[in-house]
């Protein structure tokens, strides 16, 4: 199973691949190494207070969310959310 | 899959009478009783005897006129006060660019006092682009110095015959100049040269390039505090009926002006300390927070991420060079260039959006460059250059034209072959076109739907001639709904259902959840409030969750009227002030049948998610049952 992970703002710094702009870190997650989000995000380092938005192929998603082969998650930093309520 | 009324679970519910509930608000009700209009209180007026007036502008005879405010009017400001005058004086089925159209300004109940974040002016007209009635509203200091001096509102009338106009307006002066030599120029050098004969603390009011030819696609522009154009109340074509009025420029001096009337100052204070607690206390609107740090231009990767940002004219909700133009890309660039980040759109504001973009080196800046207006002229159009979206912004802002508007226009021009989708350098010059007042530039300045059909084009996203701002409503249902049914035309500040649906604020919304006519009422009506009340619209994000911030919001418009208002009259007037917009569209010619979005929505399928907009008829007529 592979997962693709782009990390936007500060969260980029987790990893050294870029995305095609130079601006989203890229991190590729093979081998089964993750069945849920938040095992991605640990993976990672990225504790789940340090998330304000998260998506999972284009559609918001909780640390919870379960993973499957070609899954897409997208994580933003707490200092770049544009919400309140968790 | 949840539905528009999951909203409870929120211990913030307890600040208000539990057997009122709302999607939008914690503890008020989306549903109206008309009896609550009909309470004395409603339109009592306790605060003793008002000075502030109304100031006719009759163009026929170049003659400006002070009348006392009518009773009905006086707890009035911003959107319900030009919506009102225009319902009442305009007639419905009058050509908007006739001599029977008027155009209203009309600052908020509490703008021009300390009120944080409350520099608002409304706007109103028949829409030339719509048909219908507008309410356009922008944040500048030419709101606060108009309702310093006194004046609730101006309403210009008539026709001016020979020449166009400045009118200038100070304590006890009314005059009229001659703006014939400012006609084809653009505005950044018009204020310049404003600026230094009225004095740098003047504000100034304009149409501009695109107003002169009539397009529907001009906007109302106002100074920011650096004194450019960048300012606008940009929707609707108001700029058309500005200068088919003969009238150039406002220009407005506030020295020595009596202030505005604060009937209760203790209920003000506590009102006004109440909502700011609450902007401080808010991850978006506080000092330091999302807003302040990226702009609002912090949605362009959030909202491609969703798969919902539309891409070269609304054929695809996701790119990957998105991030080139995003929040984070142009907030890094200023502080490279040298360009300003935060910054104020008006005088006493704490929330601090705006920036000021600059070219390398500093040079030449442009004002703010917004989310939508980012949007519009970038990956709407296939740009992906700030510094191109920089120029094609500083040409609307000269040109006097909605961003939005515009850029759905080029979008579709380029759809339709006038140019390439990417291609910036070919956008700027289609700007040039308007300029230059030549036929292609004049169907670019009548907006969207007119270009479409210029060049055959079917893919047109408009609801009732206006294009669609910067969310796809095919991935996210609910700010679909209040785009086919608020009396304004394609609008996402009507009822911003992006807040639920994607960004957690107000509550959660399921985005593909097709049951939205509850909430999107909700929020029109609470957005007509706020349109009134002269706050920003972006202190809805801390009044949405924090509930004794809106609290304070009311305390603070009852502290100015003298009004007992409750949090749920304030959301009753934001019904009110719909109902009275859509009577008159109503009169004006629409029907459910304009209540819709364009059909492509309907069978194109977006990509990434691959989805249609699939809300049902019976959905949207939901939201106003008249």
């Amino acid at each position: 199973m592979v997962v693709k992970v782009k990390l936007f703002g500060n969260l980029r710094d987790r990893t050294a691949e870029r995305d095609v702009t130079g601006l989203v870190g890229i991190a590729t997650i093979e081998g089964g190494r993750a069945e849920k989000v938040a095992e991605v995000m640990s993976l990672l380092r990225i504790a789940k207070e340090d998330i304000g938005h998260l998506f999972l192929n284009f559609s918001y998603s909780t640390p919870d969310a379960r993973l499957s082969d070609g899954d897409t998650v997208s994580l933003f930093p707490k200092n770049m959310e544009i919400k309140w309520l968790q | 899959m949840r539905n528009s009324r999951d909203f409870g679970n929120r211990a913030e519910s307890k600040c208000f009478p539990e057997h009122i509930q709302s999607p939008v608000f914690p503890g008020i009700s989306p549903c109206v009783s008309g009896n609550l209009f009909r309470k004395k209180r409603f339109y009592s007026y306790t605060g003793g005897e008002s000075t502030a007036k109304i100031l006719r502008v009759d163009m026929n005879k170049l003659k400006a006129t002070c009348e006392d405010v009518p009773d009905k009017w006086k707890n009035l400001g911003g959107r319900a006060l030009t919506s009102s005058i225009v319902a009442e004086e305009v007639p419905a089925d009058c050509h908007p660019l006739g001599p029977n159209n008027k155009l209203v300004f009309a600052p908020g109940i509490v703008t021009g006092t300390s009120a944080p974040s409350s520099g608002r002016i409304s706007v109103g007209g028949k829409s030339p682009l719509t048909g219908g009635i507008k309410e356009a509203n922008a944040g500048s200091s030419f709101a606060q110095k108009l309702a310093k001096l006194g004046i609730k509102a101006i309403i210009v009338q008539g026709q001016a015959k020979d020449k166009c106009y400045l009118l200038n307006i100070a304590k006890g002066k009314r005059e009229f100049l001659d703006a014939s030599p400012w006609m084809g120029r653009g505005l950044y050098e018009a204020y310049a040269q404003l600026m230094e004969k009225f004095g740098k603390d003047a504000a100034i009011c304009s149409t501009g390039i695109a107003g002169e030819i009539s397009g529907a696609a001009a906007g109302v522009a106002f100074n920011d505090i650096e004194g450019m154009p960048s300012r606008y109340a940009g929707r609707g074509g108001l700029g058309a009926v500005m200068a088919t009025r003969g009238l150039k420029f406002i220009v407005v001096d506030d020295e020595g002006g009596p202030g505005v009337e604060i009937a209760d100052k203790e209920i003000f204070k506590a009102g006004t300390k109440k909502l700011v607690a609450a902007l401080h206390e808010h991850a978006i609107t506080k000092p330091g927070g999302t807003l302040s740090s990226y702009g609002t231009d912090a949605l362009i990767n959030v909202i491609n991420e969703a798969g919902a940002l539309p891409h070269r004219n609304f054929s695809s909700g996701y790119d990957e060079l998105a991030p080139l133009v995003s929040g984070e890309k142009k907030a890094e660039t200023i502080k490279k260039r040298g360009g300003e980040r935060p910054h104020v759109c008006s005088p006493g504001c704490i929330i601090q959006c705006s920036e000021v973009w600059v070219k390398e080196g500093g040079k030449d800046p442009v004002g703010v460059l917004e989310y939508e207006s980012v949007w519009a002229l970038g990956p709407n159009c296939g740009i992906y250059n700030l510094d191109d979206v920089g120029e094609l912004n500083r040409a609307c802002n000269d040109l006097g034209v909605d961003t939005i508007e515009m850029g759905d226009t080029i979008a579709v021009a380029m759809e339709g072959g006038v140019a390439k989708f990417g291609d910036g350098k070919r956008a700027i010059e289609l700007m040039d076109e308007i300029r230059r007042k030549t036929p292609l530039g004049r169907i670019l300045a009548n907006g969207t739907e007119f270009t479409g059909k210029a060049f055959g084009v079917t893919r047109v996203p408009t609801v009732k001639g206006q294009g669609l701002p910067a969310y796809d409503p095919r991935p996210i249902k609910g700010i679909g709904v209040t785009y086919a049914t608020t009396p304004m035309g394609a609008d996402h500040t009507a009822g911003y259902a992006i807040a639920p649906e994607i960004l957690g604020v107000g509550g959660k919304a399921d985005p593909l959840d097709t049951k939205k006519a509850d909430l999107s009422r909700g929020l029109q009506q609470a957005t007509a409030f706020i349109d009134t009340s002269g706050y920003c619209l972006f202190t809805a994000f801390a009044i949405m969750d924090i509930p004794s911030g809106m609290e304070g919001m009311v305390e603070s418009c009852n502290g100015v009227l003298g009004t007992n208002w409750s949090v749920q009259d304030a959301v009753n007037l934001g019904a009110k002030v719909l109902a009275t917009e859509r009577k008159f569209n109503k009169a004006a010619g629409f029907t459910k049948a304009h209540d819709r979005l364009a059909e492509f929505f309907k069978h194109e399928p977006l990509p990434p998610k691959n989805v249609v907009y699939d809300v049902p008829d019976a959905e949207l007529d939901k939201v106003y049952p008249d």
